[in-house]
């Protein structure tokens, strides 16, 4: 399986999925699925929900950083350095592009190794696998270079003081957020690529380092959960209150 | 059956703080220690999901100032050089960090974190805590036969 089988794979994925989803749909008065007659939420949707879980989000994700880097260049307008003209495709619609790319990949490489059994051989999965990891390393360095430009604009947007300008620097600085989900994904499926392949050639995946049993005081634990509480509840009125906004 | 550490620990995992919080006021002693190393065990099945061992030292700094940036609005709750330090040590790079208040909360930071940005379903998050069960089960039992040979 090569990389463009693998692309075609997932897109394929996620319309089935899709089409699934809305076919069996679950009637709210009866709970009975409208397409099959079982009992609602039945296994093709769940199967389907499942898979739009697996494939789907990433796409939302990146569909969502690249708007957003696209509503943030158009009203930040002339401050950015290297935008070029208006019709020309931007630098980071590019690089989101490519990520998106990669992680569809690296998602329907992995996805290929699970139902690997009865369809491709060890080399032929090894193949698309090392295409998938040599892409997502491609595009989490593509993706780093592209933060780091959305960065800079972001901080001269900012600095401005102009209401307009400000707006376009926080939409920056979501895309920022939503591209660095990007790569934190992309690594965590480059690790499951590696475990993979060591599956697949018999090497030795390096062994997990045993847990070592606490030595802290029951007095110390609940004093530090009290503090990290605080924390995370902190972050929630935070998230809640950015969610208005 | 889940135990009642096991359950605060996913309750904190899926947002569910007042539960979470709740449970933890019914803690015994022994309960504290159960959830701390269930705490120590996901936050090392988390870090092995998205590092590997002999990496950048890059991407890992980044991803605790983000951890930081998300959690830590005061910028002095959370060490970073702790922090970082709990994850060199998961991956086996560094020898464990003695156990504090400080050390729980950067783990209860880093392991949300991880996950939060893995995106991870109830189903994977049930998953981690699981092995991180299986790894505080394995460390106890390492733990009596050490006792038992002395």
């Amino acid at each position: 399986m090569n990389a463009d089988d693998l692309y075609t794979h997932t897109n394929q994925q996620v319309t089935e999925a899709r089409m699934r989803i809305t076919e069996h749909v679950t009637e709210a008065y009866t709970g009975i699925c409208r397409s099959c007659g079982r009992p609602g939420p039945c296994d093709e949707q769940r199967a389907a929900r499942a898979r739009m879980a697996h494939y789907g989000d990433p796409v939302d994700d990146l569909r969502d950083a690249w708007l957003a880097t696209i509503a943030a260049a158009d009203r930040a307008g002339a401050h950015l350095h290297g935008s070029g003209s208006p019709g020309r495709r931007l630098p980071w619609q590019d690089a989101v592009t490519e990520c998106w790319r990669a992680l569809s990949l690296v998602y329907a490489g992995l996805a290929a190794d699970r139902a690997s059994a009865a369809t491709a051989t060890a080399g032929e999965l090894l193949v698309g696998l090392g295409a998938a990891r040599v892409d997502a390393d491609r595009a989490a360095a593509l993706a780093a270079r592209t933060r780091w430009r959305l960065g800079a604009a972001e901080d001269r947007l900012r600095r401005t003081h102009s209401v307009a300008d400000v707006v376009a620097a926080r939409r920056f600085a979501a895309a920022i957020t939503r591209l660095d989900l990007v790569v934190a994904r992309l690594a965590v499926g480059a690790c499951r690529i590696d475990r993979s392949v060591a599956g697949l050639t018999g090497e030795a995946v390096s062994p997990m380092p045993d847990a070592t049993r606490s030595t802290a005081t029951a007095g110390e634990i609940a004093r530090g959960c009290q503090a990290a509480n605080v924390l995370v509840s902190r972050r929630r009125r935070h998230k809640l209150r950015e969610s208005r906004w | 059956m889940v135990s009642d550490p096991h359950a605060a620990l996913r309750g904190l995992l899926a947002g569910r703080l007042r539960g979470h919080e709740r449970r933890l006021r019914r803690f015994t002693e022994a309960d504290w220690r159960r959830y701390a190393d269930l705490l120590a065990g996901a936050l090392l099945v988390a870090v092995r999901r998205r590092f590997v061992a002999g990496q950048d030292r890059a991407p890992v700094i980044r991803f605790v100032a983000s951890a930081r940036e998300r959690y830590d609005a005061t910028g002095c709750d959370v060490e970073p050089a702790l922090a970082e330090a709990l994850v060199w040590a998961a991956l086996g790079e560094r020898p464990p960090v003695p156990d504090d208040a400080r050390a729980i909360v950067a783990r209860t930071v880093l392991l949300l974190g991880l996950l939060e940005d893995e995106g991870c379903t109830d189903r994977e998050r049930d998953d981690i805590l699981a092995a991180a069960a299986q790894a505080a089960d394995n460390a106890a039992q390492q733990q009596v036969d050490q006792g038992d040979t002395h």
